[in-house]
């Protein structure tokens, strides 16, 4: 089917070609790499937290680390204040350990499973030579074993590693004990007491003093094996003076069984240090009339501006996803450190997504920028909740909120949460929230013009979300574009 | 705390109130069923997320008794001045007939205290009692219904217009005891009527109140109604108040809540707009001191098309107070052209006070334009700057800035002799 339609489309002009991906695409990257696969039994209790740990070769203080988030999981309980509704899970009827049986020890590319070369080569990721042009280094994840990552010898020279969460805890045990749940302790929810027990893989950076990293480092993230949580957990280090630039992206395959994924990032930026990460995330949202078979992505990623003059940026492009249950924060501990929040959410079909941020005043002249655009179309529900915090002894903080929604169609909701605590006189926080449907007059223009109306709404989206696509890395910036215009497929009309 | 402390005292709270019932209710059914509910409720805390930033623990540490007899003699320093205006006066909860003084609306507007009702005031009472406020899902509005027995019924019978405003005063005389009292107005403007009513509660001498209010009001189609709460009392006094306004087609309500007074102060404000094309005004403004805490929760419900609903809610925290704002806009899926702006500002004076803003948007209609903003921070330098050049003090500068800052707010009420009243207040306390 796939080939049938690439040759519809080569026929087709390029406007009609976004209409052709308007009406007829449903879920792009809808398909399952076949791979074996080795598999713990379903189920989540104290042996099969022993076995992930052995299964990695983990030293015994962090099976201890595992052990303990698990005793604190098992006393909380699921949140239910976000503006979500969905089935109970069964955490007992999830597998969380599957490895590629065959893991490849490479020398070069060669050697590596084909099969898995072709699911780079669909995602689009630049394993290959021509693709090494680019100047992107990739940690590819498949199914939560790192199975391949390029440059490290480049990045190795100016001392940065950026590995596989499960490598570097052999290589840098000392940094890996030191930073493990600094930012996200165990005790901080649910699901990051969950993760902590049972992650299974993710990725390290660590950035020396000093040093620019000189490339955007990127991972994949893909969920492959059926009925297979995903537990991934990041840890990005940036040491005094240095900069780094993250990117993250994922598509998961079609599948029926709600697949529940709950990741944990955590950043540190120390003095003088800068940590931009952005992400595009388009799992797969669930089937557009019941919701059916939607990813659960329930997600904590905070980062902490350890030192002074740090600042830690999160972009975030979210199209997927059947719930999203989403705040990546910062916590502005040094003086004069910033925290910015970039995000655009489009929920289509059933989605829910309740996403926002969290900016904690605590040092001095700290800054915030919060900048949200939700839109919602079909019969979905998306929902910013943020908090801004000015704690007492931040003197001069400043904040500026912008949280937008517009709706597309009168079946959807659109719902802002906002929450500011204010406990210092010179802080200034600032919050606006407007909430409208797509001018008429706007596709009226438009239509005037030519375009006709799915086209007409692609564009007024893609020009309403500009202030945080415009945050992204330039080949993100793209893809993310062209996602906007897909997720609101079959919205209008 | 554990689950049988709290239960103890809820136990406590419920007899504090049942203390001042004597016997005979009125529209028994209703009080069946809230008694019925207060089992099942429990005291609100921080736990809850509407009561996330109000904890009413100190409440529970107090010992409340029956207020004694109190003799006033003159209310008029209470009164405010140059209102032309029908005044009815509560004192410790109990209405002092000899010390009110009714009759310029005569005709168009009836004002009954509850023990007095009988004949038509009866029925209206009987048809709208209890009619607006649940009973099942709040605490403080159950122990009202279940026990209130004092109360007074504001009736606006259709197409009449009571031309002049009234003016309900609280006077509370705990004399070194902990009070607790409890209030219900039942306001009824029918269609096309129209009535202003202001409504302030002040304090006598030392000793605390703890008022718990509830006021259901009516407003029908084509009617207009503007009701002011002044919050007035003493720094050992606490409220609970719960009005919840319905709005008729084409109707226009305005609600004003100035806060100056109380120890805590919740005020619960939720606004039903049930048939189209109506408008709404919630306007607040708090000023607090010492270690005054007040929170406001606001809720206005489009249920309906074409209708517009306007917030604006300004906050001055000086010293150790502490202010909470909750400004829900609900925007039903049938609701479309809805308009809806809310707005909280708050200035911060010093370093211990506190603000805590939740502006909440949730709405399921695409054709709307609804905004919030909220923005706290302190007074704006470049303005002061601006003022100290012209040549005032620093202190006068401030004087000034606080002044417009609430004035917003105040200006907006169209009783004149209430804003100057207010401005006096205000022009004291700074």
């Amino acid at each position: 089917m796939a080939e049938d339609q690439t040759l519809q489309v080569e026929e087709l002009s390029p406007d009609e070609k976004i209409i052709q991906e308007f009406t007829e695409k449903k879920y792009e990257y809808g398909w399952v790499t076949e791979i074996e696969t080795d598999k713990a039994p379903k189920g989540l209790n104290e042996d099969i937290i022993r076995l992930i740990s052995s299964k990695k070769n983990e030293p015994e203080w962090l099976l201890e680390w595992r052990l303990k988030a698990f005793e604190i999981w098992q006393k909380m309980e699921e949140p239910d204040w976000a503006h979500v509704d969905y089935p109970p899970i069964d955490y007992q009827d999830i597998y969380y350990y599957a490895a590629p049986k065959k893991k490849p020890q490479y020398e070069s590319l060669d050697e590596v499973d084909p099969e898995l070369i072709k699911t780079f080569e669909k995602l689009g990721i630049p394993l290959q030579e021509q693709k090494m042009l680019a100047g992107v280094a990739v940690d590819a994840v498949i199914d939560s074993v790192s199975v391949k990552t390029t440059y490290k010898e480049k990045l190795a020279e100016l001392g940065i590693i950026f590995m596989s969460f499960s490598e570097a805890v052999h290589e840098y045990p000392e940094l890996i004990k030191k930073y493990i749940g600094s930012v996200v302790p165990r005790t901080d929810n649910y699901f990051a007491a969950l993760n902590s027990a049972v992650f299974t893989d993710g990725s390290f950076v660590y950035i020396p003093k000093g040093v620019r990293c000189p490339m955007e480092l990127s991972t994949y993230f893909r969920i492959n094996e059926q009925n297979t949580g995903q537990f991934e957990r990041t840890l990005i280090v940036a040491e005094e003076g240095s900069y780094v630039s993250y990117l993250e992206g994922c598509t998961a395959p079609m599948r029926d069984e709600n697949q529940l994924h709950a990741a944990v990032v955590e950043l540190i930026a120390e003095k003088d240090s800068e940590i931009k990460y952005s992400t595009v995330q388009n799992w797969y949202p669930g089937n557009p009339e019941t919701g059916a078979g939607g990813i659960y992505n329930f997600v904590t990623k905070r980062g902490i501006c350890r030192g002074d003059n740090s600042k830690i940026s999160w972009t975030q492009v979210e199209t997927g996803s059947a719930i999203t249950w989403k705040y990546p924060s910062v916590i502005l501990k040094g003086n004069n450190s910033e925290g910015e929040f970039y995000s655009v959410a489009v929920t289509n079909g059933r989605q829910q997504a309740d996403t926002g941020t969290k900016m904690v005043h605590m040092g001095k002249n700290t800054k915030s920028l919060i900048v949200s655009k939700g839109i919602s179309a079909g019969k979905s529900n998306n929902s910013y909740r943020g908090l801004v915090k000015v704690m007492n002894g931040a003197e001069n903080a400043r904040n500026f909120s912008q949280c937008d929604s517009l709706l597309i169609g009168d079946q959807c909701g659109a719902h802002t949460f906002p929450y500011i605590e204010v406990g210092n006189p010179t802080g200034m926080v600032e919050h606006e929230a407007t909430t409208s449907k797509i001018g008429e007059d706007q596709i009226f223009y438009c239509l005037q013009r030519g375009l006709d109306e799915e086209k007409a709404v692609s564009m007024i989206v893609n020009g309403y979300a500009r202030e945080v696509l415009n945050q992204l890395p330039m080949e993100f910036a793209v893809e993310a574009q062209k996602l906007l215009s897909i997720s609101l497929e079959g919205s209008v009309g | 705390m554990s689950n049988s402390t709290l239960n103890t005292s809820k136990e406590e709270l419920l007899k504090s109130f049942r203390k001042n019932l004597n016997g005979k209710a009125l529209v028994p059914s209703v009080r069946e069923q809230a008694q019925a509910a207060l089992e099942k409720l429990e005291i609100p805390n921080r736990r809850m997320e509407d009561w996330k930033y109000t904890s009413l623990e100190s409440l529970q540490k107090k010992n409340f008794v029956t207020p004694s007899p109190s003799e006033i003699s003159d209310v008029d320093p209470f009164k405010i001045e140059g209102l032309v205006s029908d005044v009815l006066v509560f004192v410790n909860g109990v209405y002092k007939e000899e010390l009110s003084s009714l009759g310029l609306n005569e005709g168009n507007l009836h004002l009954v205290p509850f023990h007095h009702v009988k004949g038509e005031s009866l029925e209206v009472l009987n048809k709208y009692f209890g009619k607006l406020v649940a009973s099942e899902n709040n605490l403080f509005s159950a122990i009202n219904t279940a026990y209130a027995d004092q109360g007074l019924l504001i009736y606006v019978p259709k197409g009449k217009i009571a031309e002049h405003p009234v003016q309900i005063v609280h006077i509370s005389t705990p004399e070194g005891n902990d009070i607790a009292l409890q209030h219900r107005n039942l306001l009824v403007v029918e269609d096309n009527a129209s009535a202003k009513v202001v409504e302030s509660f002040y304090t006598i001498g030392e000793g605390s109140t703890l008022r718990n209010n509830l006021h259901e009001v009516t407003v029908g189609a084509n009617a207009q109604l503007e009701y002011i709460k002044l919050q007035l009392e003493g720094s050992e006094a606490s409220q609970i108040d719960h009005t919840e306004v319905h709005q008729g087609r084409d109707s226009k309500a305005s609600v004003f809540t100035i806060t100056m007074g109380g120890d805590l102060v919740r005020n619960n404000l939720i606004f039903r707009l049930n048939d189209q094309n109506t408008e709404t005004h919630l306007m607040g403004t708090y000023l607090l001191n010492g270690r005054q805490h007040v929170d406001n929760f606001t809720q206005v419900n489009h249920q309906e098309p074409n209708c517009f609903s306007n917030e604006l809610y300004k906050g001055i925290l000086d010293e150790k107070s502490t202010g909470a704002f909750t400004g829900r806009i609900n925007v039903f899926r049938d609701a479309q052209k809805t308009n809806a702006y809310q707005s909280n500002r708050n200035i911060l004076l010093t370093k211990t006070a506190n603000i805590f803003t939740k502006p909440q948007l949730e709405i399921y209609a695409d054709d709307v334009k609804c905004s919030h903003g909220a923005t706290t921070g302190q007074l704006d330098k470049e303005a002061m700057f601006y003022l100290k050049a012209r040549g005032l003090s620093e202190d006068k500068a401030r004087k000034l800035m606080i002044h417009a800052f609430t004035l917003e707010v105040i200006e907006n009420i169209s009783l004149e002799p209430v804003q100057e009243y207010l401005e006096q207040l205000v022009s004291d306390r700074y």
